[in-house]
């Protein structure tokens, strides 16, 4: 994997991710967050791109960070790659169920 | 000017029980003395059993790093009427401590080596030696001003935590080597800085560029090899 | 152990706890968004979040979101070569900078509220 590059190209994604995000979240008229408009804008393909392109940069933003936390903090080798494991698997688990969501 | 001065200095004695402890002595220095010249004053005449390291007494050798008031610095470039009254003495953190302010540098001059701190070229050599011209001599000097009196690699909060990191010191020395034109290794080089313990561990804190007696900016090299890493294709595969 | 803190250390340890309440955030929140499959807990979930309580929660997760934002920026600036004489502006006028989206960005929240 890219590691230290796609941490810091997801970071660029996740910057300007978050300024749409936002706006979309909190900025915009109140009937635009109902339960209705809400579902019918998740349906459009490009929200879903968008969505599932800032979901795995988030993801790989935040557990990169993690990794480099176990590799400076823990000091045991063996509690060192069983964290190394479950860092891995959680992101992965984690960008399945959030595309399920997306997905619907 | 005189004036007195109290010296709180951290005593590691390893034969006695406790073996850490607290020291203070006050002691008269004028204005144009520094902490390395109060530190032999109380060896001379109120303790002889307190050891630090000293050699050259002008910034040249780097034996006498040591914490003063909470940042690492040479004794011998600290005038102590930049100092308050009260000067705190501590050996540099993160070290074994062998005695007083004397720590075990072992560490620190194998992650030295770790990056090959001499030239590599396979050519055969010229009649007379490797020309360097002064603008290459240049792109090199800062980093060749480096004394390794450790008191980088020692305030590097990322050291404090991971003794295995290579650290400001050992990486100024890879940078002194990779952008040194004469040199035939950068590749090899760049392997041996770039894998989980090498540049990708630095993330730009300034505590090296905050305490060098040089004034070497350690950060800004590291960042150079870490373009220079990233041009060549290693991006930092430690995942 | 004591050591002199400096503008440097301050903002790699802020970014760095920020980062890791990301990231905590983040599990938690796809957690509660695998949850909204019905209108009704949709309703349910956006008048909690009218909650005084969960507002404020929500300005000081707003604070560490643009913290991080603009400490990442800073060190991404650094790296791609702005000459790092001016690490301490930077951080300086980052943040200056997160002080004033922070106080537009309260008013359209707490609009929200009223």
């Amino acid at each position: 994997m890219g590691g230290w590059l796609l941490h810091r190209v997801t970071g660029i994604i996740l910057t300007f991710g978050l300024i749409y995000h936002f706006f979309m979240m909190h900025f915009m008229e109140a009937e635009a967050y109902s339960y209705q408009s809400v579902i019918q804008r998740l349906s459009e393909p490009s929200w879903k791109i968008f969505n599932i392109v800032f979901l795995i940069s988030a993801l790989y933003h935040g557990f990169y960070g993690i990794n480099g936390l176990v590799t400076e903090y823990v000091k045991g080798e063996g509690l060192k790659k069983f964290l190394k494991f479950f860092i891995f698997i959680l992101p992965l688990a984690l960008a399945f169920f959030g595309i399920k969501i997306v997905i619907f | 000017m005189e004036k007195y001065y109290t010296f709180r200095i951290k005593r590691y004695l390893p034969e006695e029980n406790p073996s850490e402890r607290w020291d203070e002595f006050r002691i008269k220095l004028n204005s144009m003395e520094r902490v390395l010249d109060g530190l032999v004053k109380i060896k001379e005449t109120k303790d002889g059993t307190l050891t630090f390291r000293k050699s050259c007494a002008h910034g040249v050798c780097g034996s006498c790093a040591m914490k003063i008031n909470g940042k690492n610095k040479l004794a011998c470039q600290s005038l102590v009427k930049d100092l308050p009254e009260l000067i705190v003495i501590e050996p540099l953190p993160s070290l074994p401590v062998i005695k007083d302010l004397v720590v075990d540098m072992t560490m620190f001059f194998e992650k030295n080596d770790k990056v090959l701190p001499y030239l590599i070229n396979e050519e055969p050599p010229p009649e007379r030696e490797r020309i360097q011209s002064p603008q290459d001599q240049h792109k090199i000097l800062e980093s060749i001003t480096c004394i390794m009196c450790g008191s980088c690699t020692t305030s590097c909060p990322v050291f404090w935590a991971n003794k295995n990191y290579l650290g400001p010191s050992a990486l100024l020395k890879a940078f002194r080597f990779i952008f040194d034109t004469r040199d035939r290794a950068t590749d090899e080089r760049l392997a041996r800085i770039t894998g989980e313990n090498g540049i990708w561990r630095c993330h730009s804190i300034f505590n090296c560029v905050e305490v060098c007696p040089k004034e070497i900016d350690v950060t800004k090299h590291i960042l150079k090899l870490k373009r220079l890493a990233v041009k060549k294709g290693f991006t930092g595969g430690e995942k | 152990m004591r050591y002199r803190w400096n503008t440097g250390s301050i903002a790699w340890l802020v970014h760095r706890i920020t980062g890791i309440i990301l990231t905590f955030y983040l599990i938690a929140h796809i957690y509660v968004l695998s949850h909204l499959k019905d209108p009704e807990a949709y309703q349910k979930i956006m008048s909690m979040m009218k909650n005084p309580i969960i507002k404020f929660g929500e300005l000081v997760l707003f604070a560490i979101v643009l913290k991080h934002v603009f400490a990442g920026i800073r060190i991404t600036l650094l790296e791609m070569g702005v000459s790092t004489k001016y690490q301490k502006q930077l951080a300086y006028a980052g943040a200056l900078i997160i002080a004033v989206l922070w106080f537009v960005g309260a008013f359209y929240f707490l609009q929200e509220v009223f």
